[in-house]
């Protein structure tokens, strides 16, 4: 009985030392990651990639950059690059001819602008450059509040006028066209496409409030915060786990200004001319990046129980921050919730 | 069951719950260690192990689980599960122990070492916070010291109650 | 009291000293952000780094769970439960503290800042 006893002993101490060092042993390691960043597009750009080879991740990060600067100049309405026909051409050439020959990214965006506003019955329209250009004025100001009439007289173009035509030309209708509500999801997710084609997967993109990421390798999902509007200091209110997947926030908190008490951000709604307040933020999961923006523009400009039915005929999931602080999530997030 | 054992448990058992209720009021450790109690319930659970066998001890202490969950923590609570595993963890280890060399004391500090490493499992479990492990050398601590006085009372009450039986 | 319990009480002693020693060894981060979780899901992080004084209210089983940072450190103010363990704990500022609100199902943890991939704003 005692030898059983002494046994027994020993075996507890050696059942607890072999757990120690398990525990020692599990206690996170130091992942080989890159990271580098990029300001394009009024946005500070964090990309991180995990791979082994770094020659490839040199010539990724230059690709990259490449990939974002060319997107921010072809999206720039308030300046022109050399050789570049961007949106400021379009909006201040002055050239003779009814037509223009561009870019065939830039192409692409107006015409999933032009798509868009079909879909989002004219919640999404990207040729209210002059309105913006309105509000920026009061913004940069910090006082004042435009009025309808101002807003109104700015807004000399209409959808119709971008006209699309054959070959990656356009009529030369010089619209003031913005395409603030997908550049950043479509540059993003040309960054994502261009990392799977040289075969780095194991990717993080985060543009400002659009997020891109690939499938990990040292875990099965990554993990992604999203911030509390209320917080000033990247406090999180919730936190949502995938792969391959964008995560998209639009929120009034973002660029702002207040005046006697009241809060002007910089989302208009095309219909009243005037920022919304439904809500504090919408959060969009979905695949693809160019969807996840616009998405989220669009339930930001539409009270949260129309944007719940709305989002059913889409598959991208959502969550609504309202303005009494509520969190309301959509059917299928449960997909985005486990580790 | 012959009718004195039955009675014996059974004073045993509400005997138990009464320690369980009173060991409440006095939340001494709720300030430091999570989830750590005085434990002075169990003395009639190492008595009943010493009196009758491991068979009747299990009993008592899985009845004494349930009344508590139907007075106190409410039944199949969060709080009813982290007691029904220190009390398997607990009642498992000082059955194990039981037929040692060690004296009641002993197998006492197992029971309460045990209990409270039970209850570390049920929080891994359901509310998985793998941070609560680092209370572990605290726990074990508390429990040496409270498994050795409810185990000192235990053998004190035992050794009355035989003579009497 | 016999031999075999007092060689039962030092071997406990020995590797309790053991397991001490390990946590102390437990590196603490330098960033440190308080995570507080409902049925173990995130429902806010609160930066620990600043040394201001705030409350916070998240929504716990039983109600609305006061929850105070002050100087780095964080605690429960005020819960509804029978027996208010989780808000006499106290403070709580080091990775290897915790506090938990059975009651409400909230737990809080100390945790390094960079704990998510990234954040999105």
């Amino acid at each position: 009985m005692q030898e059983k006893f002494n046994k027994g002993i020993w075996i507890l101490v050696l059942i607890l030392a072999v757990g120690l060092l398990v525990f020692i042993q599990i206690q996170p390691k130091d992942q080989k990651e890159y990271i580098q960043n990029f300001f394009y597009m009024d946005t500070y750009i964090y990309v991180k990639l995990y791979e082994k080879d770094s020659k490839k991740v040199e010539q990724a990060f230059e690709q990259i950059d490449t990939i974002y600067k060319e997107y921010h100049q072809l999206a720039d309405r308030n300046q022109p690059y050399d050789g570049v026909v961007n949106l400021y051409t379009i909006h201040n050439n002055s050239l003779k001819t009814d037509t223009l020959t561009i870019d065939s990214r830039l192409y692409d965006m107006i015409l999933y602008g032009k798509e868009w506003y079909v879909k989002s019955n004219g919640l999404i329209d990207i040729s209210m450059g002059n309105v913006l250009d309105v509000w920026k004025q009061y913004r940069d100001k910090q006082e004042g509040v435009p009025t309808l009439d101002e807003l109104k007289i700015s807004d000399t173009a209409s959808i119709e006028d971008i006209i699309l035509l054959e070959n990656y030309q356009m009529q030369n209708t010089h619209v003031n066209i913005d395409l603030g509500a997908l550049a950043k999801g479509y540059a993003t997710e040309m960054v994502g496409k261009y990392l799977e084609s040289i075969g780095i997967t194991n990717y993080v993109i985060n543009a400002g409030g659009n997020v891109k990421v690939g499938v990990p390798s040292h875990k099965d999902k990554f993990s992604i915060g999203i911030e509390d509007p209320n917080s000033d200091t990247g406090e999180v209110y919730k936190v949502v786990y995938g792969k391959d997947i964008s995560v998209v926030t639009s929120g009034g908190y973002e660029r702002f200004y207040e005046y006697e008490g009241k809060r002007y951000h910089h989302i208009i709604d095309p219909n009243t001319l005037m920022p919304t307040n439904y809500m504090k933020s919408v959060t969009v999961i979905t695949e693809d990046s160019r969807f996840g923006d616009i998405l989220s523009t669009i339930l930001f400009l539409m009270p949260i129980e129309e944007g719940k039915i709305w989002l059913e005929s889409f598959d991208a999931e959502a969550i609504w921050y309202t303005n009494d602080n509520q969190i309301i999530t959509s059917s299928g997030m449960y997909k985005y919730e486990q580790k | 069951m012959e009718y004195q054992k039955l009675t014996c448990l059974s004073m045993l058992l509400a005997l138990s719950i009464l320690l369980g209720i009173l060991e409440s009021l006095f939340p001494i450790f709720s300030g430091m260690i999570p989830g750590m109690k005085l434990g002075i319930a169990n003395i009639m659970i190492v008595i009943t192990l010493f009196l009758y066998g491991r068979k009747e001890a299990f009993l008592v202490a899985l009845l004494r689980v349930f009344l508590m969950g139907i007075l106190r923590t409410g039944l199949f609570s969060i709080a009813f599960f982290f007691s029904i595993t220190g009390m398997f963890f607990s009642v498992g280890i000082m059955s194990l122990f039981y037929s040692t060399k060690l004296s009641i004391i002993g197998v006492s500090i197992m029971g309460s070492i045990f209990h409270s490493i039970g209850q570390l499992v049920a929080a891994f479990f359901f509310l998985q916070i793998p941070n609560l492990i680092y209370y572990l050398p605290w726990m074990i601590l508390c429990s040496l010291i409270t498994g050795t006085i409810t185990g000192y009372l235990a053998k004190e009450a035992l050794s009355v109650i035989r003579k009497r039986l | 009291m016999n031999k075999n319990d007092i060689k039962l009480i030092i071997g406990i002693g020995f590797v309790t000293l053991i397991l001490f020693l390990a946590i102390s060894m437990v590196h603490q981060p330098d960033a440190k952000m308080a995570v507080v979780y409902y049925q173990n899901e995130i429902v806010k992080t609160i930066d620990l780094s600043k040394n201001e004084q705030k409350e916070y209210v998240v929504e716990g089983k039983n109600g609305p769970v006061v929850i105070e940072v002050n100087q780095g450190k964080i605690r429960v103010k005020k819960e509804d439960s029978p027996l208010h363990i989780c808000s006499k704990q106290g403070y709580i500022h080091k990775s290897t503290e915790t506090i938990v609100c059975l009651p409400n199902q909230i737990v809080i943890q100390i945790e390094e800042q960079n704990k998510f991939d990234t954040i999105v704003r």
